[in-house]
């Protein structure tokens, strides 16, 4: 077997004799450009993991907990009773498909479960840029060896992966945290007392409120609205209860809404925005995950306003074109999946964060803004909250597009 | 060992550690660099490296992780090793992995509860022949009108990323969850495991394979014309092989293994598919195959040592949290390294007079 490599690998080598003194200096020509290359890899490389690491600069401590009886008292405030729980220290990880910085998605599953974490004095790990298939699925087994308590699988794509470990008896004694399954009306819980129980989303509230705020900013009355992914009920919801704000601030605004077909293609978002920018829109909201970022620059560009969501794009907006976020914090539903763990009720609830609890609001309006239009958003806020607004769901493109031809935008 | 070719013993031992130093020079610069990054991201680099051997090559979870990760490395560098012996570039494999997996997942849900004996081998073979159905426009274009092989497999890996994401989101999709993917295969089609733990026979398959591979190069006619056809196709043409079945049939076959590796992932591991699914085995096996000489059993110890690295940096990061950038920044490197100091093998040591001595 060497033999028949060897031939064929030697077959013009061999007539490339050289003297000891040349092949040493080629050696150590190759072994010295080698490391001085790594070096400057390593140097540039490391230069620029040291940054995008940043937000995650502090310790990560993973530490067998299983053993440790820490006999801490815990107030579960999120119960709303108050009530003291002896118990001892937890473990939590969250394992996310992206980069943990992402000013979006992945990094607000990440800091929410640090806030929950240390609220409770709980240990806390998290993988990131997992992306999907096993390598995420693998990160889920490691914290189960490890005797983690609570696991986060903070993606939907991670629920068939981490519900099948379950069903199987691989979970050992973790207790896993899945996003809920949500397609038209109906949810798929997939509690399991003890084991596993789920977290949803509803920012239909919060988005009424920036389409208000979208509608009291805009000078050109075009505001558009860029979606990464047409099906995405969540974002269906978001652009549903912006529709609706629009049109209750200004009812002669006109709304534009294009679909860009994917949720990282940031290039093609770019377009898409500027073409809505081209016919007119001064006030860009945008949902994408990755094509985030392709939609703000455009806004970045042209100079227009542009209302984020899940995420705080602050650090990165350089233009100062970030209006505000529709921004999902996730802390309630893991402070009470925690809580639950203590008081020996986990699994037996979904854990919805929305607008009333707090958890879906508007991030801090650009301080450019009218201090007259900030006021004003925060009346209709209060009449939301209060519930003497009341903001239709819409689930489905039939239902959104339905919605849009009711409100005359169609 | 007893005539030195009149070397001095420093020449024979530089001549001697030669077929190695390439290996070491590779891992010691990637091991030199990548220290370099972790004590930029303020970890010990001591800690880190004893972090990814321990965890990879002695925990149970480590060594079975290891393994399943080998796996589809392994089948698809064996088989993509048909193609390089026989002067093919197919580098399409990733497509044909991704393209083989969908199949065998809409098989293994179809057909219903059968017995695994029977689902089980159905849902491999049919992976098997999707990757290598997909294989075959290239194939054809090549053997037919000698079109350059690279375009086409490279850019069908595009048509196959955006094909399934399509698929996946369109048709295929599974309408109980809110993320696109398609519907699980069913309990049955599952890849069996041995003794509760997750080392399934897929791992077996993955090492038969390679013997197979490597019985057919090494032993068989044909793998005798494909060495021929990647010698030298003047020479091929000369003997009268029929090059145009040659061709063809050597992207059959990497394009079967890469799909049947992406089945053996799919019912051992991942049981349906995401849209955002991005296997690297298709790319990372290129270099493998080049690093073992294109020699089947040389890629078994390599895809390990590949798989140690993949897998003991992920749970390096989770343990003493490096940064992702540098796992990857790592990788690339050691890549790049290996493939710098082949180089170094290029050159025989041999003493030289200087005239007049």
């Amino acid at each position: 077997m060497s033999r028949n490599c060897a031939n064929m690998n030697t077959k013009d080598i061999d007539k490339k004799s050289i003297s000891r003194r040349k092949f040493l200096g080629i050696s150590t020509g190759a072994a010295v450009g080698g490391i001085v290359g790594g070096v400057v890899i390593g140097a540039v490389g490391g230069y620029f993991a040291g940054q995008s690491a940043a937000p995650t600069a502090q310790p990560v401590t993973v530490t067998q907990t299983q053993t440790q009886t820490v006999t801490k008292t815990v107030t579960a405030q999120m119960t709303g009773e108050g009530k003291p729980i002896v118990g001892r220290k937890l473990s939590t990880a969250v394992v996310v498909p992206g980069r943990a910085n992402d000013v979006g998605w992945n990094q607000q599953g990440v800091d929410s479960l640090r806030r929950a974490a240390e609220k409770f004095r709980a240990d806390f790990s998290f993988s990131e840029n997992l992306g999907y298939g096993e390598t995420p699925m693998r990160a889920v087994q490691d914290y189960i060896r490890r005797g983690t308590d609570l696991i986060v699988a903070h993606a939907g794509g991670y629920r068939t992966g981490v519900i099948d470990i379950v069903k199987g008896g691989q979970g050992g004694n973790s207790k896993f945290l899945i996003v809920a399954s949500e397609v038209g009306e109906e949810r798929k819980e997939d509690l399991i007392p003890g084991v596993m129980a789920t977290y949803s989303f509803e920012p239909a509230e919060a988005a009424y409120i920036a389409g208000y705020l979208a509608g009291l900013v805009t000078k050109s009355n075009v505001i558009g609205i860029v979606q990464s992914v047409e099906s995405d009920t969540y974002w269906l919801r978001q652009s549903g209860g912006f529709a609706q704000g629009v049109k209750d601030s200004n009812p002669g605004a006109r709304l534009l809404f294009t679909v860009v077909g994917d949720y990282e293609e940031a290039v093609k978002a770019k377009e898409f925005t500027l073409a809505q920018i081209d016919q007119g829109a001064d006030v860009i909201f945008g949902m994408g995950d990755g094509a985030s970022f392709g939609m703000m620059e455009a806004c970045s560009e042209r100079g227009v306003w542009f209302i984020d969501v899940i995420g705080d794009k602050r650090s990165i907006d350089e233009a100062g074109i970030l209006l505000t976020s529709v921004l999902w914090d996730f802390t309630p539903a893991f402070e009470r999946a925690i809580a639950d763990i203590y008081n020996g009720s986990f699994g037996e609830e979904n854990y919805e964060i929305s607008f009333f609890n707090g958890a879906i609001d508007l991030l801090q309006i650009n301080k450019k803004v009218d201090p007259d239009i900030r006021a004003e958003v925060d009346e209709v806020r209060e009449k939301v909250r209060k519930g003497e607004k009341k903001v239709e769901k819409v689930i489905t493109p039939d239902e959104f597009y339905n919605l849009l031809q009711k409100l005359g935008f169609g | 060992m007893q005539d030195r070719g009149g070397l001095k013993p420093i020449d024979w031992l530089v001549t001697s550690i030669k077929p190695a130093l390439s290996s070491i020079i590779a891992i010691l610069g990637s091991i030199i660099a990548g220290s370099i990054v972790l004590a930029l991201s303020g970890i010990d680099p001591a800690f880190a490296y004893y972090t990814i051997f321990y965890e990879a090559l002695a925990t149970d979870f480590g060594i079975t992780k290891t393994l399943v990760e080998m796996t589809p490395l392994l089948i698809t560098a064996v088989g993509l090793l048909v193609c390089f012996r026989a002067g093919i570039w197919n580098i399409g494999a990733q497509g044909q992995m991704l393209i083989g997996t969908l199949f065998a997942n809409v098989v293994g849900y179809s057909l219903g509860p059968l017995p695994t004996p029977i689902i089980l081998p159905i849902v491999l073979v049919a992976g098997a022949i999707a990757g290598a159905a997909w294989a075959l426009p290239p194939a054809i274009l090549k053997a037919k009108l000698g079109i350059n092989e690279v375009i086409t497999t490279l850019l069908l890996n595009f048509v196959a990323i955006n094909l399934i994401k399509f698929l996946i989101k369109g048709p295929l999709r599974n309408v109980a969850e809110e993320h696109p993917q398609t519907y699980p295969i069913v309990k049955s089609a599952y890849m069996p495991t041995f003794f509760g733990t997750q080392i399934h026979v897929g791992i077996l398959l993955a090492f038969v394979i390679a013997a197979a591979i490597y019985f057919l190069m090494v032993w068989t006619k044909l793998g005798f014309q494909f060495k021929i056809l990647g010698e030298s196709i003047k020479a091929a043409r000369y003997v009268g092989l029929p090059i145009s079945r040659l061709i063809i049939l050597a992207f059959i076959i990497s394009g079967g293994a890469a799909g049947f590796a992406g089945a053996i992932q799919l019912t051992a591991v991942m049981r349906n598919v995401n849209p955002a699914w991005a296997p690297g085995y298709g790319l990372e096996a290129v270099p493998l195959v080049f690093i073992a000489k294109m020699n089947p059993i040389a890629v078994i110890p390599l895809s390990i040592l590949f798989a140690v690295f993949l897998v003991g940096t992920d749970i390096m990061h989770r343990t003493t949290g490096v940064p992702v950038y540098f796992i990857e920044i790592f990788l690339g490197i050691m890549l790049l390294l290996f493939a710098v100091s082949e180089v170094v093998q290029r050159f025989r040591v041999r003493k030289v007079r200087e005239a007049g001595v």
